[in-house]
């Protein structure tokens, strides 16, 4: 019985850091898709930018490094910039007519 | 029935109000025009305006003349004559591909294809004719397709850019398209073309006087300090977009020859005088 105990406390350590491990990889993975899609739908649109560009290749850089964590959050940042291109591109697609000379 | 002059004063009236709320696109280029004719009222000869930022900046103007006179970009033009004459492999070349044997034609470029449904700028239509004639195509920016456009933009100095928009919807969605892309604000920092070479022609950035887009297409290809080479019109409009943090267009991809097909058609009545150097 104690044996047993100390086998799942002990199982327990080691593999903790196993499973946060593939967590994080897992949400970085996930963020990542979502930064991919989000991109893709502005891109749709005509509107892309080099910084989102430079932010999503920073986050496959990380990723392929095992830097998840690191990975993640640029992914993140990469999602709201491309939701501010989304929105320049509906912005524009309203406004534009208003800037031509008559 | 008798017709009032009051009632002819209606349809009239009428039918101008009608004339001026379609702004097709030469509407669109007499507001353009007139749009920099009363910015740069110190330029008196419109035509100067082909000179591009050298129109309205005297001094800057007397540099690029003495530059001009030993201009950087002869040997482009010398390497494009002898690419341009080179037969290809199957012993046709470049001359049998266009009208007139290529020889200046570079105003009517870029054209709606109405065959194809698509822009042709005279880039394309050299690589094409390379492809066509089983040669390899050249890089679109720089290098020998730069120098070939510079030998066949210098047989067409003094020609007047004729570009046209024939009666078919998707040259005019085309232009459209060229246009919208014109006006609309772009990239991270959230520029329009028309932000700096309209509102802004004139005004300085860093270093630099911006220039109107009035001209833009009749001096290219250019040899630039800064690239230490030549350069097409395409590689210029990929620079711009990625100088507002935007990610460029393909070289010779339907946005980047609908916005030439665009600017071209404003610069309409300009003459050519590509190549030429700028700083
Ligand atoms: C942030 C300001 C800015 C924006 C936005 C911008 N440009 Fe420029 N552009 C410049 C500067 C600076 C130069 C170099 C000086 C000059 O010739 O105007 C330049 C040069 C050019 C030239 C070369 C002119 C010549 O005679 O050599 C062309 C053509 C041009 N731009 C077209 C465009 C187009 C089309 C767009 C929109 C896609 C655009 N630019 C957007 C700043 C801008």
């Amino acid at each position: 019985m104690k044996t047993f105990r100390m086998i799942t406390v002990l199982s327990a350590l080691v593999l903790a850091p196993l499973t946060h491990a593939a967590e994080t990889k897992d949400s970085a993975a996930s963020a990542m898709a979502a930064a991919q899609s989000a991109w893709d739908e502005a891109a749709k649109l005509g509107y892309w930018w080099l910084t989102t560009e430079r932010v999503m290749k920073e986050s496959k850089k990380q990723f392929e490094a095992g830097q998840y964590d690191e990975a993640k959050a640029l992914a993140d940042e990469a999602v709201l910039l491309s939701k501010a291109t989304l929105a320049q591109a509906k912005r524009e697609s309203e406004t534009w007519q208003a800037r031509m000379p008559r | 029935m008798t017709i009032t002059t009051r009632q002819l004063l209606g349809g009239v009236v009428g039918l101008v109000a009608a004339a001026t709320s379609f702004a097709g696109p030469e509407e669109d280029r007499k507001a353009f025009q007139s749009f920099y004719f009363d910015r740069f009222p110190q330029v008196t000869d419109h035509a100067d305006f082909k000179n591009g930022v050298y129109s309205i900046l005297p001094e800057a103007r007397v540099q690029w003349e003495q530059i001009e006179e030993f201009p950087p970009y002869e040997l482009a033009i010398e390497e494009g004559q002898a690419l341009f004459e080179k037969p290809f492999a199957n012993g046709k070349s470049l001359a049998d591909c266009f009208p007139n044997g290529g020889i200046g034609i570079r105003q009517n470029y870029p054209y709606f294809d109405t065959a194809r449904g698509e822009v042709v700028t005279l880039e394309l239509a050299i690589n094409e004719c390379r492809t066509t004639n089983g040669e390899k195509p050249y890089p679109w920016k720089k290098g020998p397709l730069a120098s070939v456009s510079s030998y066949m933009a210098y047989t067409s100095r003094d020609a007047m850019i004729d570009v046209k928009i024939p009666d078919d919807p998707r040259a005019l969605a085309a232009y459209e398209d060229g246009k919208m892309h014109y006006f609309t604000k772009r990239g991270q920092l959230n520029f329009a073309c028309s932000d700096c070479h309209m509102y802004g022609s004139g005004q300085n950035l860093r270093s630099e006087t911006l220039s109107m887009s009035y001209g833009h297409t009749t001096g290219f290809p250019v040899y630039r300090a800064k690239w230490q080479e030549m350069g097409t019109l395409h590689r210029r409009l990929a620079g711009c977009h990625e100088s507002v943090r935007a990610k460029a267009f393909k070289a010779q991809g339907p946005e980047y020859r609908n916005l030439e097909y665009f600017l071209a058609y404003m610069s309409s009545g300009l003459e050519i005088n590509g190549p030429s150097a700028r700083k």
